[in-house]
């Protein structure tokens, strides 16, 4: 376990990255123009009603003091209260959790399943016409903007052939289901109820491409160039040598290796798949933390948008942290790097 | 001195000379190509443009396309064509201005940092630590809410946003170029720091930057068309490409051109401004080169 000391370091660094960010959100949440209280308490409200509730958000202390109530906050998970819907935000946003979590997780299972391949395919092509079939594909993939795809999708598969829902995580029939974990895909299996896991299976389709697309044209990217690196080894001449199959190499001795910088390249997607999500879940009308968020940023509610920011800062750190650990395991000799 | 300058007008020179073999790779010259055609759009958007792009005529409103509306008309009788030819103004100026800013900041501090050491190098490193770790749409729509939506603010969030990327770049260049012999000449030679940092270290360290912020052309041009869909960017009538998206996107179900076009527009300049990135990238830094 001489990993210990590197991992603890990465820790103490880890929290101290997070306390920096709890200051860049309360100075932003500082810098706004608007007079929250006033906002809090509305537009008709006394002169006294507005000063107590500046007085019962400590607003009149001095800004440090401000900061470290603050502070104290978040350490015991208090992200504030939204103004728009009167609830803690922290059970607010886990609330709309699972919702973006399960788009999350399809977008990046549909983002592996399509971008590897291609970009094996791609490397072991080089030069020829699935190499640029693939590059074409991942070009349009990093160019195009996912709310415009959405949209595009939509349009097709929803207004002109009719075969997928346009938004929403469930058909109306369905509504009044008592969830269970909150992922409806999981929860239907539970109640064994098939038609409406067909039917949350459909409504995640289009939001769960639109977002994987996002993804796939940096993910062929990233596997052709570590691919190609690859097969120019010479262990993989080696192989050859000894006469295994082709698509054996490539598979089984080659992909494994090339695989092994895509791991980073998942945690930093991470920050992609939550900013997408905010942006794809506005087009599809779908119930999680972006169409929450939105919602808070088109009524100027700072105490979500702030909470939001922390959380999605917390999952990011947090995720590149366990892929860090998991690259320590792949690759010893990176340690150097980590520490 | 005289050792860097030289060095820096032959690498000027080279530069030049070798315009020709960036262009010889065909991707590379369909991305300048893109840009030029957007660049010229955008410079003469008044020429080209047959209407004013905020005009309303009511009677002819969510027109399709025809001979009179290339484009068709959206939802208050304005000539989308119209639109998306100004929009370009929009969208390729915050892209230039934004990368602009952010990378000549960045490089600033980045040098400085790098070049200083020590406790002013270790605080501003972990600020931007610190950056890096909010994701940056989510970064830019906390500071476009704060500041108030508006393309002027969206443009700010979005330069605090890319700086501290930049900042890293250089910061890890100038590191290694300090580190260089004619850097110790001109320090003995009794060169002020600030002279050194201004003439020597700055000069040699910004290439990192330059090659990622061409590369960054094309993000821009994407996370802002997608804060003013989201409504935090610019704000109508203003007809900003992602804007025009996000008002046609109440009527596109019926009437698709309201949608198509603008997106069109944004992902051809996103394809020119990553085929010229690409190209930039390889050229100048040859490790980067995809195996051609």
């Amino acid at each position: 376990m001489r990993h210990v000391r590197l991992v603890a370091e990465r820790i103490i660094g880890l929290c101290l990255v997070l306390l920096g960010v709890s200051a860049i959100t309360f100075a932003i949440s500082h810098l706004i123009p608007t007079d929250v209280a006033r906002m809090i308490a509305g537009d008709f409200a006394s002169e006294e009603a507005v000063a107590a509730i500046r007085e019962e958000l400590g607003l009149n202390r001095p800004i440090w003091s401000q900061y470290l109530i603050y502070l104290r906050g978040l350490l015991s998970g208090d992200l504030g209260v939204s103004i728009q819907t009167g609830q803690p935000v922290l059970g607010d946003l886990l609330r709309h959790l699972p919702a973006t979590v399960e788009l999350a997780i399809m977008a990046l299972l549909l983002a592996v399943i399509i971008g590897v391949p291609l970009g094996v395919i791609a490397a072991v092509y080089n030069g020829r016409w699935p190499d640029h079939v693939a590059r074409i594909f991942s070009l349009i993939g990093i160019s195009t903007p996912s709310f415009w795809l959405g949209l595009m999708l939509v349009f097709f598969f929803y207004g002109v052939l009719g075969w997928l829902p346009a938004g929403g995580r469930m058909a109306v029939e369905h509504f009044g289901f008592p969830p269970v974990t909150g992922f409806y895909l999981i929860d239907s299996i539970i109640v064994g109820n098939f038609s409406l896991f067909l039917d949350v299976s459909l409504h995640l389709a289009l939001p769960s491409l639109s977002l994987a697309f996002l993804l796939m044209g940096g993910f062929v990217r990233l596997i052709r160039a570590s691919m190609l690196e690859t097969l120019r080894e010479d262990y993989i001449r080696t192989v050859r040598a000894a006469g295994v199959g082709h698509w054996r190499i490539i598979v089984k001795h080659a992909l494994p290796n090339a695989l092994v910088p895509f791991v980073t390249a998942l945690g930093l997607s991470l920050a992609n798949l939550l900013t997408g999500a905010v942006v794809i879940e506005a087009i599809f009308m779908w119930p999680g933390m972006g169409s929450y968020i939105l919602d808070a940023a088109a009524a100027l509610d700072f105490p979500a948008i702030m909470g939001f920011t922390v959380i999605a800062a917390v999952i990011y750190v947090l995720a590149n942290f366990a892929v860090d650990l998991v690259y320590l395991r792949l690759d010893p000799a990176q340690e150097r790097r980590l520490s | 001195m005289t050792n860097s300058a030289n060095s820096a007008i032959s690498h000027g020179r080279g530069l030049v000379s070798r315009i020709g073999p960036l262009m010889s790779n065909p991707l590379t010259a369909a991305g300048v190509a893109i840009v030029l055609i957007m660049a010229i759009v955008a410079i003469f958007a008044p020429v080209i443009a047959p209407y004013d792009p905020l005009v309303i005529d009511i009677r002819g409103r969510l027109l399709p396309p025809s001979a009179a509306h290339w484009f068709g008309t959206d939802e208050v009788g304005r000539d989308v064509f119209s639109r998306v030819i100004y929009g370009s103004r929009l969208s390729l100026g915050v892209s230039f201005t934004v990368v602009l800013i952010a990378g000549v900041i960045g490089a600033m501090i980045g040098c400085f940092a790098g070049f200083e050491g020590g406790l002013i190098e270790s605080v501003i490193m972990r600020i931007v630590d610190i950056m890096l770790s909010i994701p940056g749409l989510v970064m830019a729509m906390a500071l476009s809410a704060a500041l108030g939506p508006s393309l002027e603010n969206a443009l700010i969030a979005l330069v605090v946003v890319l700086v501290p990327s930049y900042i890293r770049l250089a910061r890890g260049q100038a590191r290694s170029v300090k580190g260089n012999a004619y850097v110790d000449a001109a320090r003995l030679s009794g060169l002020s720091r600030w002279h050194i940092l201004r003439k020597h270290v700055a000069p040699n360290s910004v290439q990192p930057v330059i090659i990622q912020s061409s590369v960054d052309l094309g993000n821009v041009i994407l996370v802002a068309a997608a804060l003013s869909f989201l409504g935090l960017g610019a704000q109508p009538p203003e007809p900003e490409w992602g804007a025009l998206v996000g008002t046609g996107r109440n009527y596109f179900l019926d009437h698709w051109w309201c949608v198509v076009f603008a997106g069109g527009a944004i992902v051809l300049t996103a394809i020119g401004f990553n085929l010229l990135g690409d190209g930039l990238r390889d050229f100048l830094d040859p490790r980067h080169s995809e195996g051609r």
